[in-house]
């Protein structure tokens, strides 16, 4: 059986992991600017959160969202190769959407590289879709999917 | 948590109807500036079903002659109405230093301290916002945030009318059963622990 570890806010004892891993598993290729200084300052933005899963030294995976008002936007989520597929990443999904949908956030938006359809396709199964290819997004050399997930149809599901 | 610039107003507003107060929670979100003091109200509601930004009007069963209204927070259908505190946090997130899930945690965590008091043990759960005793439902939560600022916030079922629950699927759940505080041991009267669940709210926001 497998047992997952409970989620948690990341700390700054966490930053030079998650930039690691950002490097490792999102960045390649592309230069890496999710480094530990940015995760430090995402750590202390309280409109952001970082979800982290096991300890500092031994980080399964994480995901950074910002909160505004209207729209949330999902910086990064990453799990490890070796602990993929055990649900890990909707997990961290499900934790991060909670507060837009406490806080009547209408949308979650993210972009997730062209060249990445095992990403696409995980986001398309946590009920993301497709609004429009971004050329040249990160670094002017790849291209991104941008997708969005939609809580709030408004104050319209009431017919008046 | 940081200090506020201007000491924050904690009103009781008693027994006052749904669709004014929640207007006047915008307006003075709309309005305010980085002078104006937080606020703080607690009230109770003459009774209304509100549906939240994320509402299925299917999950409003029968609400017969209880008025409905569609809002502007978070979350789905529930229901207001004598017998239930109802908290209002009116925060400057930004001076504050909150975030969404810091105010809301801070919410849970408040209700869950006042209710021990009354020897009654309630939890959070990690995927739905709330506070529960066991399966059933105590306290609701649902947020707006506009401009850094909150508006909307908690209810705890304290001695009520629970009947017109079951008139809708609370906060979407079927069959979601609610509970209050009347039930499990613990106080009757709203006004008895607003004084009280302020001053927790207060002392955790501003310490």
């Amino acid at each position: 059986m497998i047992t997952i570890p409970p989620i948690r806010l990341a700390t700054s004892q966490d930053a030079a992991m998650i930039a690691e891993m950002s490097r490792d598993y999102i960045e390649h290729g592309l230069g890496w600017s999710w480094t530990p200084a940015r995760v430090l300052a995402a750590v202390r933005d309280r409109a952001t959160n970082i979800a982290v899963v096991g300890d500092s030294e031994a980080i399964a995976g994480f995901g950074i969202m910002q909160y505004g008002d209207d729209t949330a936007h999902l910086a990064l989520l990453a799990v490890r190769p070796n602990q993929q597929q055990c649900g890990l990443g909707a997990l961290l999904m499900a934790w991060l959407e909670k507060p837009a949908l406490v806080a009547g956030i209408e949308r979650v938006r993210l972009e997730a590289r062209a060249d990445n359809p095992n990403a696409i396709g995980f986001y398309r199964r946590q009920g993301y879709r497709e609004v429009a290819r971004v050329s040249g997004y990160y670094r002017g050399t790849v291209d991104a999917v941008r997708l969005e997930k939609r809580f709030g149809s408004g104050l319209g599901t009431l017919a008046r | 948590m940081a200090v506020a610039a201007v000491a924050p107003q904690v009103q009781w507003l008693g027994r006052v109807s749904y669709e004014p107060t929640w207007r006047a929670m915008q307006r003075y979100t709309q309005e305010r500036d980085a002078d104006s003091p937080d606020q703080i109200w607690l009230l109770e509601h003459d009774p209304v079903f509100t549906l939240g930004m994320n509402a299925d009007a299917a999950h409003l069963l029968a609400p017969g002659d209880i008025p409905v209204v569609q809002i502007d927070r978070g979350g789905q259908v529930t229901y207001h109405g004598p017998g239930q505190l109802v908290v209002y946090p009116l925060i400057d997130m930004r001076r504050a230093r909150l975030g969404v899930r810091d105010l809301v945690s801070m919410l849970e965590r408040c209700v869950i301290d006042c209710v021990a008091r009354f020897g009654i043990t309630a939890r959070c759960r990690a995927n739905a916002p709330g506070v529960y005793v066991g399966d059933r439902k105590l306290a609701s939560v649902g947020l707006r945030i506009r401009r850094n600022g909150s508006y909307h916030g908690l209810a705890l079922n304290v001695g009520m009318d629970l009947e017109p629950f079951r008139r809708i699927n609370p906060c979407g759940y079927v069959g979601l059963e609610m509970t209050q505080l009347s039930e499990l041991g613990g106080p009757h009267d709203v006004a008895a622990i607003a004084p009280e669940f302020a001053a927790l709210l207060t002392a955790r926001l501003y310490r």
